[in-house]
């Protein structure tokens, strides 16, 4: 009877256990390289996905470009002014948005990174590639992190099993800023070493999957800022070695056109190393919030927008300034001004911010692709225009900085600048002094990289933050010498004890 | 006539029964009057049987039976009616003649006991130990609602039934008890004829014939780890009396209860110029008069609603059939929305020789609902046509020169309400089967099995398509076809054995095991980018982008249970249940809990002692009960680790829709809520029980609640669902029906009265968290509500609005800066701490709450002979309502329009503390205490006249009976709530994010008038 019992017992019990039937279990993905593909492409969903648009569909810049002096918001509430003005708080929104995609895709890659060796289905080769994608995605979001938080809690397992969930999440200090650091330099040596150049069947250096390129590139960049005045230390030949290999590896080149660079048919061009991408259904809203409105059927929703003393320092015959800045709009037969009345006589200018105090100010025009095939108004809002992360210009303005910090102002640091000049249109640097090399990449970094979400982190590891910004219109609102990192998002603080706020919030 | 004689030889052919008692002329006729004995009133509803069969009727409104088609023979009738003794007679019918019988009933104390269906069961409600309160379904025919639990609100204590909007199809929230549960559903369980788990919202209401509420651990225990929430046990009708055709019909119209007012054109342009940081690019001659187009009055109409029904039903000897047929069409007083649905239904009961009965319910159900869109968001998404309606220019005509919709005022703006009628739909079709099979064996006397098999088939397509013209799809259209399929097999299991023992030890004994499954699939394309729109949704592969997905998921449960019902003389009374209930969606080790439950009850009237103050003491009965019972609302596979997939992505310019992200971590100890309760309660019958009240006071405790508890964000995750946390509602609940003896005239009053107070215990560890709105509605304002430890579900939060910054010296002082910023004519913050600053931290406070403390109702009827008159009343006090409509409508000189407020705004020269100056508008995304209405209400919710025709003429035409009414709902509120109905939840019905009103549907009047003939 007993033996009965049990019996029936068992089979009901058997009975109730759940088999999945649309999704996979954690031990049983992924298998395949295809499986690797959708598990790779998932995280790229937390760059360009997640609710809100958070990340680089529009939550990126508003953390990182509104705050700079070359962007200013149309807002006077809310959290893009917030952000311009420096008066947020840990509570404002886009910091924990920002910070909950970058920690999806770092536990998405610790998954990856934790599970591929041990995979046995798919080739060395591939498992070195997908290995060093992980590699590169936990590297790219723990940069973002720790050049706008400082140190942040260095989680480099994944914390799968409900145990170590809550063990861990309720229980981790921020990891001291240059321990953040190592370990992206480590991911990225890593990287460097397990990517390809370009990934097979690829057409173009960059489709949006990580190379060995955008590590190197990346290396570079972060290894300036090591060497910058956050972290203090001195990597400055290590920064112009890793920018030598990208120049060296002969995949990329300037697109002689600036303005071709930024049409959306022409993205993932010659001089795209890494790219958010953004296609179809995966469209972006940075460009339609850096729009202006009341300018017909290329209107949207007018968020923020550049100034006059950033255009007017341009050099007048640079050929990056028309691009760069949007002073006109023609949609159907009128066009419209950013500082006078329309051809249809009665249209306001665009940029008039006179009640703000400011005047007339220009929108960007690097991201406005008018007509092109991600038209706005026939995109609901949105356009296919990738985010920039970096291109080759970057490269050679990196390679120019390191070696004349490591070296002086060289010849290769001399030539690779007046690359950049060159094709801007503007004559080429020569017999410079250190310090005048210095200035002189600074102001071209600012030129050539306009609203690509640089400047921020520039002033900063330049040591020019609270300066400069001290006399912003609106960030001089609200600036302290503190804000030069961010707050630890409220949120992550309440659920984590041991979590030290920065200074001054 | 001769055509229902087609339908009843059609209907005797079907059951195929040669008793079937059709009107020959062979036949003959009992007919009479039922009386009362003392006073000579007539009785309405009295029962006339012939006893030991299963012809009975009921007497019309004067009182009057006919029994027809009565073969020659003797008759032994018995007639029957509430709180009279049951009177006999016999009669001999020599051929086809008409013999007229009446009857002298007697008061008595003694009740016809009416059942109370408990689940694998019924029970004498003088026997019921447990909390369950009853209603008849004929007491809600004549109101025509769309579906039936509508028609219960205010009617039985403890049960609070709300309508979120008045939208035909919109949801309705249900709590037994107040809200047990955070994450998981706190709707009450329904049980239609033994099929658990079925849908209220699509069958006809006129099919049922009593609700029973199970309430307390006592009685929901029996439904163990879905009984937590309160059960409602729903048995529809079947045959009875000698075969009869009955026709129902009401026709009727809708209104909106409430026209908001805002500004005209000229008000509108006037203010607008004296904006000056208005669009510049539009102007207004404001010294001419400018036409206004009134919106509402173009989007809001009369509407017409309706229902017709068939019913054919009878019973004989050994067979009982209800055949019933029905199609009602309501559409709504927003133009375009619109629901249809027709249903079938076939009840069979059949004695198959002497011990074994079987029989089946069968119904389907269609219902296609056609939604405005509401409750929803603005920006790119277009705008609710509800609030594009208030806020849409009153400057703009409804076409411009060329004949089409004309465009917003300024480019890009939200779509002109007319163009989203038009240009946007957004259907839904329902198909709803559930068939039954269930057969009886008496093994022995008094030990009887049974066996019910259910299979029930739910399948839901929804259709949407958004023109190209429209801004939420502007130039690309979007069509949007989803289709789920849930499948359910249940099977049912009991023996119950039934004996008495030495005429005082009555015992039931019943036990049983269930076995249900579910299979869910679904699948779902989206097409974008259309070149036209003339296909829509018929043909979205025309579109550039063609999307899809589907799903699949599976639940089982598995159960055993018993019960024992003892009495001991009729007076002394003991329940005691026990459910054992193994779920799929648990962990592996926690898959299987237990269930018990013991109530005691002692009708006190029974006892000698009582027997004196007889009959005007007729009941006086205690009851106790505790017990536990659960919920398993939640997911499938809740508690296993994995992978989803569906994250679009891009690898160059092409597109991927299958990106794999890790969506959860495995979760080994997830299992049940668990709900313990203990109810005290009171019978109390008066006067025969021409007084009843009914008592209880209960308090439940809910403990393992499931619940989305926060990691931070760097463990990769944001939640994940586990058992923490307790939650207590605690309460009483009054009933009281009254039936004054009043010579002539029949009179009913009852009324109920419900308090809940409901507390939060425990977060497992956290002390409170915010609720962020579920819907992205503009007012994206965050953090408006909270749950605390030890404060009540359904908390608002936020600043304490503190009137208007008068001059530029408020100003300067402000320190809110972090918050809002301070300017002439804005929003004033009150620093609640008075710390000088106005900061999250120290200066948000609770706002309101939108649960009400008391709810009540009061119904009533009165006839005399054939005319009644019967109403209701209900409402609900102390609570309050979020009217973030205003929100919108707020900003004097905006470039929507705006309310007549505005009008009042301040300026220098109006320093009022009530509306911001010209061109500031209101904060849009924090909270504050500017739009905390009042609810409290009080509605007369029903009136219903009602006619019937003496038997002696509708007798003329054939007809048993035949009725006419006029009906009317939603009359009158009394309300301070300045939007349509306060009763409203744009957020849904979760416990959690109630009472916010955003974009709702306006409240909606009905009047119909309806006809019953039964042949």
């Amino acid at each position: 009877m007993a033996v009965l019992a049990t019996v029936v017992l068992a089979a009901c019990s058997d009975w109730l256990v759940e088999e999945p039937q649309d999704f996979f279990p954690l031990n049983q993905f992924p298998q395949t390289e295809a499986d690797l593909a959708i598990a790779l492409g998932g995280i790229d969903n937390w760059y360009s996905g997640g609710s809100n648009q958070p990340y680089f569909i529009r939550g990126w810049p508003i953390l990182t470009e509104v705050t700079s002096d070359q962007t200013i918001t149309t807002q006077t509430s809310g959290t893009r002014y917030e952000m311009d003005s420096y008066t947020l708080t840990s509570s404002t929104e886009w910091l924990w948005r920002v910070w909950q995609q970058i920690y999806g895709g770092i536990g998405a890659a610790n998954f990856l990174i934790q599970h591929i060796p041990q995979m046995t289905e798919v080739s060395q080769d591939v498992k070195n590639r997908y290995l060093g994608a992980a590699k590169f995605h936990r590297a790219f979001n723990y940069f973002n992190a720790v050049r706008v938080w400082g140190g942040v809690p260095l989680v480099m397992t994944p914390d799968t099993s409900l145990a170590a969930a809550e063990s861990s999440a309720h229980n981790t200090p921020r990891a001291p800023m240059p321990e953040v650091y190592d370990s992206i330099v480590k991911d990225l040596q890593d990287a460097a070493t397990l990517l390809p150049l370009r990934w097979p069947g690829s057409a173009t250096p960059d489709d949006g999957r990580p190379t060995r390129g955008a590590a190197e590139a990346m290396l570079a960049d972060v290894y300036l800022n090591m060497s910058g005045a956050l972290v203090g230390e001195n990597h400055w030949t290590d920064a112009a070695r890793a920018a030598k290999a990208v120049i060296d590896s002969g995949g990329y080149s300037l697109v002689p056109n600036f303005a071709d660079l930024w049409l959306i048919k022409n993205k993932n061009g010659p001089e795209h190393i890494y790219s958010i991408q953004f296609q179809g259904v995966k469209r972006n809203l940075f460009t339609c919030q850096s729009r202006p409105s009341g300018v017909g059927t290329e209107s949207c929703t007018n968020y923020w927008f550049s100034t006059r003393a950033f255009m007017n320092s341009f050099d007048s015959t640079d050929a990056r300034k028309p691009v760069t800045f949007l002073t006109r709009v023609t949609a159907g037969t009128v066009t419209y001004y950013y500082d006078t009345t329309a051809t249809d006589g009665k249209s306001n200018p665009f940029g008039d911010f006179n009640s703000r105090g400011l005047g007339f100010e220009p929108y960007y025009g690097k991201f406005f692709d008018a007509g092109g095939p991600g038209m706005i108004n026939q995109n609901n809002s949105r356009t296919d225009l990738n985010w920039p992360i970096y291109r080759y210009a970057e490269v050679l303005l990196m390679y120019a900085e390191a070696e004349n910090e490591a070296v002086g102002p060289d010849a290769s640091a001399l030539a690779a600048i007046n690359q950049v000049r060159a094709r801007a249109n503007l004559p080429a640097l020569a017999g410079l002094s250190q310090d005048s090399l210095r200035t002189a990449i600074r102001s071209e970094r600012s030129f050539e990289l306009a609203f690509e979400s640089k400047r921020v982190f520039d002033l900063k590891r330049w040591g020019e933050f609270y300066d400069t910004l001290s006399v912003d219109p609106v960030a001089s609102i609200g600036i302290q010498p503190f804000h030069v990192l961010m707050p630890i998002p409220q949120y992550e603080m309440d659920l984590d004890p041991k979590l030290v706020q920065n200074p001054g919030y | 006539m001769s055509a229902t004689r087609v339908l009843l030889a059609g209907v005797a052919a079907l059951i195929a029964t040669p008793r079937a008692a059709l009107a020959q002329d062979t036949t003959g006729t009992i007919t009479g009057v039922v009386r009362a004995r003392e006073t000579e009133v007539l009785l309405y509803g009295a029962t006339v049987q012939v006893v030991k069969t299963r012809i009975r009727v009921e007497t019309d409104a004067q009182g009057a039976y006919v029994l027809r088609g009565l073969a020659p023979g003797p008759y032994h009738l018995r007639a029957q009616f509430l709180g009279y003794a049951p009177a006999d007679t016999t009669v001999l019918l020599r051929g086809p003649e008409q013999v007229t019988l009446d009857f002298r009933l007697a008061p008595s104390a003694i009740e016809l006991n009416p059942v109370v269906s408990i689940g694998y069961g019924t029970v004498r409600k003088k026997d019921l130990t447990g909390s369950a309160s009853s209603v008849n379904g004929t007491d809600l025919e004549t109101n025509p609602v769309e579906r039936a639990e509508q028609a219960l609100a205010g009617r039985v204590p403890g049960m609070q039934i709300q309508t979120t909007n008045a939208q035909p199809d919109a949801e309705l929230r249900i709590r037994v008890r107040g809200g047990n549960s955070l994450s998981a559903s706190n709707a009450p369980l329904v049980v239609i004829d033994g099929v658990i788990g079925a849908d209220l919202s699509l069958i006809n209401p006129n099919d049922i014939e009593t609700f029973d509420i199970l309430k307390d651990a006592s009685a929901t225990a029996i439904y163990g780890a879905r009984g937590g929430n309160g059960v409602i046990m729903v048995t529809t009708k079947s045959g009875q009396g000698p075969i009869h055709l009955d026709y129902s019909t009401y026709i009727g119209t809708q209104d909106v209860t409430k026209h908001i007012d805002v500004l005209n054109a000229n008000q509108f342009a006037l203010l607008y110029m004296r904006n000056p940081s208005r669009n510049k690019s539009i102007s207004f001659d404001t010294s001419s008069s400018l036409p206004t187009t009134d919106w509402q009055s173009l989007v809001y109409r009369a509407a017409p609603i309706q229902n017709h029904e068939l019913r054919i039903s009878g019973s004989t000897e050994d067979t009982k059939l209800m055949f019933s047929a029905n199609w009602y069409d309501q559409q709504g007083v927003l133009r375009g929305s619109e629901v249809t649905r027709g249903s079938l239904r076939f009840n069979l009961d059949q004695h198959v020789g002497s011990r074994f009965r079987l029989g089946t319910r069968a119904t389907y159900s269609r219902t296609v609902a056609n939604d405005a869109r509401v409750n929803d968001g603005y920006g790119s998404a277009g705008g609710p046509v509800t609030m594009q309606t208030l806020r849409f220019a009153p400057t703009i005509p409804v076409y411009d020169a060329n004949g089409n919709f004309s465009g917003p005022l300024l480019p890009g703006a939200n779509d002109n309400p007319m163009a989203i009628i038009d240009l946007r739909q957004d259907q839904t079709t329902r198909g709803y089967g559930v068939g039954t099979l269930f057969g009886e064996y008496d093994l022995v006397p008094g030990l009887t099995l049974r066996s019910n098999l259910s299979f029930t088939s739910n399948n839901l397509l929804g259709q949407q398509y958004t023109s190209r013209r429209l801004q939420a799809s502007l130039n690309q259209g979007q069509a949007n076809v989803n289709n789920s399929n849930a499948i359910t097999w249940l099977s049912e299991n009991t023996a119950t054995l039934h004996r008495t023992l030495a005429k005082k030890h009555d015992l039931t004994l019943m036990g049983g095991w269930s076995a249900q499954q579910t299979n869910n699939t679904a699948n779902n394309a989206q097409g974008v980018g259309f070149t036209s729109d003339e296909l829509g949704y018929n043909r979205l592969n025309v579109a550039q982008t063609v999307t899809g997905g589907s799903s699949a998921s599976r639940q089982r449960l598995l159960s055993f249970f018993g019960r024992l019902n003892y009495s001991f003389a009729g007076k002394y009374l003991v329940t005691a249940t026990l459910r054992d209930d193994g779920s799929s969606k648990f962990a592996v080790n926690n898959k299987w809990a237990l269930f018990p439950s013991a109530a005691v009850a002692w009708r006190a009237s029974e006892e000698p002692f009582l027997h004196r103050l007889a009959p005007a003491l007729s009941e006086l009965k205690v009851r106790f009960s505790a017990g536990r019972s659960g919920s398993e609302a939640i997911g499938s596979y809740q508690s296993l680790a994995a992978w989803s997939i569906g994250s679009p992505y891009a690898i160059g310019t092409t597109t991927f829709f299958n990106g794999a992200t890790i969506s959860r971590f495995a979760n080994p100890n997830l299992h049940w809520e668990t709900t313990a309760q203990y109810d005290l309660g009171l019978d109390l019958g008066l006067f025969g029980d021409r007084v009843t009240l009914t008592a209880d006071g209960y308090d439940k405790t809910t403990s393992d609640l499931l619940y989305n508890k926060l990691l931070p964000y760097f463990s990769g995750f944001n939640d994940y669902i586990t058992n923490i946390g307790r939650i207590r509602n605690r309460g009483l609940e009054l009933a009281l029906d009254t039936r004054p003896s009043l010579g002539a005239v029949q009179v009913r009053l009852g009324g109920t009265l419900s308090l809940n107070r409901n507390k939060v215990l425990d977060l497992g560890g956290d002390q409170e968290f915010f609720l962020a709105g579920a819907n992205s509605s503009l007012p994206n304002i965050r953090d408006g509500a909270i749950v605390q430890v030890g404060q009540p579900l359904g908390n608002f939060y936020g600043y304490v609005f503190d009137g208007i910054f008068q001059n530029q010296a408020e100003v300067t002082a402000s320190k809110q800066g972090t918050v809002l910023a301070a300017r002439v004519g804005g929003e004033k913050l009150k620093d609640l701490n008075g710390d000088g600053q106005v900061d999250p931290d120290h200066d948000r406070t609770i706002l309101g709450n939108a649960v009400p403390r008391y709810l009540f109702g009061f119904t009533g009827s009165v006839m005399r002979k054939g005319l009644s008159v019967s109403w209701s009343v209900r409402g609900a006090l102390d609570f309050q309502v979020v009217n973030l409509n205003r929100l919108g409508m707020e900003t004097p000189g905006g470039s929507s329009n705006m309310l007549t407020s505005v009008l009042n705004h301040w300026s220098p020269t109006n320093p009022t503390n009530t509306m911001t100056g010209i061109g500031i508008g209101p904060s849009s995304n924090i909270m504050t205490s500017r739009w905390v209405e009042d609810g409290s209400f009080v509605r007369l919710q029903n009136v219903t006249v009602q006619w019937e025709l003496p038997a002696r003429w509708s007798g003329h035409f054939g007809m048993q009976h035949l009725r006419f009414y006029l009906s009317a709902q939603n009359i009158l509120t009394a309300t301070r709530y300045s939007w349509y109905d306060p009763e409203v939840s744009s957020r849904g019905t979760s416990d959690l994010d109630l009472g916010w009103d955003d974009s709702s549907y306006p409240g909606v009047r009905t009047v119909t008038v309806g006809t019953n003939v039964s042949f």
